[in-house]
């Protein structure tokens, strides 16, 4: 399975899993080693540990504040390109007050609600050597029925967080850590999600999960665990916790300013020369890895910005 | 040991109840003894000062609490999972927030100064290779 990758060496016994938070090869091509580094060469400056708080319109352009290694900063820019992923992106403009005159911001949330099983096998399977991912399902049922499978494995610190015993359940679940396979159902949700602040400016995630999400991970799930049966799992365990991996929306893209906070030329409804390059531009779930599809839309954006 | 972040007391209570949750074992450490909590302040450098105010009351209590309140405390942390009820959702995210940070200095690799017994991802089979070049 071939994966946004330069060389991860495992002809020569490297394993992956450590990917999950960082690549010390830098093979795995984020947009620091990628999109980041051309645009440095080309006078980008990166501000790093800079958290902004507020965004406000001034004059033609916009004004940030900001807080950087507990200082306060400010910043002054003619044009503005929000890109701190659904839940930053979302945030700014919330606390900022942009949801007066923006009723859809906030609105359409949508994350790909994930729910992990594990397999207990006889043998030592160690799906924690070499490659991180190695098979991905192309069945095209999986996806029209809402739900995609995906293999995925981690180390021992998410693989005990995901498992809900704990004093000698714990300790016998993490003794087989060598011999437990783990998949994943990732269902393509309905947008019933909704970001909002409270008063003191903290971000709240209301996710519900529709009757249909719910159907779609009760049919994922009894695919998958028919897999891990037929594989040879001599047991199979639910993790508890599910979670949402990709947030997506709150800003989406549409034509109606009730209904939408972007428009296709990814501007801001109303709001001159402010744009959002991130997924939270997503008019809905696309089912499927967003990573992609984000680095589309943000280079169309950027190719829009300059005029090609 | 002192942290940046921790009072004694929240140390303290960190201890007993990463003990309720990783007990010793035979060759398996227990949560204390094997000392990963050292490193506790690289962990927790970027976490929000109100989730560490939180913690820090929430661990002082655990400080104190006597041992079979501390176990009957885990066993609705892990409970609230499947259940809907007026406090699950708080319990839910101690759970969640403190296996966090138990595991992360448990299965860390990194023990105590004055620990020398098995290391817990010797003991998990957890053996990663990486080749730099």
């Amino acid at each position: 399975m071939h994966r946004a990758q330069g060389d991860c060496a495992y002809e020569k016994g490297n394993d992956c899993i450590t990917c999950l938070s960082g690549c010390h090869r830098d093979s795995k091509q984020s947009t620091l080693i990628t999109y980041i580094r051309q645009a440095e060469k080309l006078g980008l400056k990166v501000q790093a540990e800079t958290m902004v708080e507020r965004v406000e319109p001034l004059g033609n352009g916009y004004k940030l504040y900001a807080t950087s290694h507990g200082e306060r900063v400010e910043f002054e820019c003619e044009k503005l390109i929000l890109a701190g992923g659904t839940l930053g992106t979302n945030h700014m403009l919330l606390r900022s007050g942009f949801g007066n005159q923006l009723p859809a911001l906030g609105k359409y949330f949508s994350t790909h609600p994930q729910y992990m099983w594990f397999g207990v096998y006889d043998e030592e399977i160690n799906a924690h050597k070499g490659m991180f991912q190695s098979v991905a399902s192309k069945d095209d049922r999986f996806r029209q029925r809402g739900f995609k499978l995906e293999n995925v494995f981690a180390g021992p610190v998410s693989t005990a967080l995901l498992f809900n015993g704990y004093g000698a359940d714990h300790e016998e679940f993490m003794r087989n850590y060598s011999r437990i396979t783990c998949a994943e159902v990732a269902v393509r949700d309905e947008n019933a999600g909704e970001l909002v602040v409270d008063k003191k400016g903290k971000l709240i995630i209301k996710k519900p999960l529709t009757d249909q999400d719910h159907s779609r991970m009760k049919d994922g799930v009894s695919v998958l665990k028919e897999i891990l049966a037929a594989s040879g799992a001599k047991r199979v365990i639910e993790s508890p916790h599910f979670f949402g991996l990709h947030m997506m929306g709150g800003c989406r893209m549409g034509v109606d300013p009730q209904k939408s906070v972007v428009n296709p030329e990814y501007q801001v409804h109303g709001y001159k020369n402010l744009y959002v390059g991130d997924a939270s531009l997503f008019p809905n779930a696309p089912g499927i890895n967003p990573s992609l599809t984000i680095y589309a839309l943000a280079t169309r954006l950027s190719d829009q910005l300059v005029g090609r | 040991m002192q942290s940046n972040y921790f009072k004694p007391a929240a140390l303290k209570g960190l201890n007993r109840i990463g003990d309720v949750f990783i007990p010793k074992s035979d060759d398996w450490p227990s949560f204390s003894e094997f000392g990963g909590i050292e490193y506790i302040d690289d962990i927790i450098a970027y976490a929000p000062q109100e989730d560490i105010d939180s913690l820090n009351m929430v661990l002082g209590i655990f400080s104190f609490l006597p041992e079979g309140l501390l176990r009957w405390a885990a066993g609705q942390m892990v409970a609230a999972t499947y259940r809907d009820g007026l406090l699950d959702g708080l319990l839910r995210q101690l759970n969640i927030g403190l296996k966090g940070i138990l595991f992360s200095c448990y299965y860390s690799g990194k023990g105590g100064h004055s620990y020398a017994g098995k290391n817990p991802l010797d003991l998990v089979g957890y053996n990663v290779v990486r080749i730099e070049d």
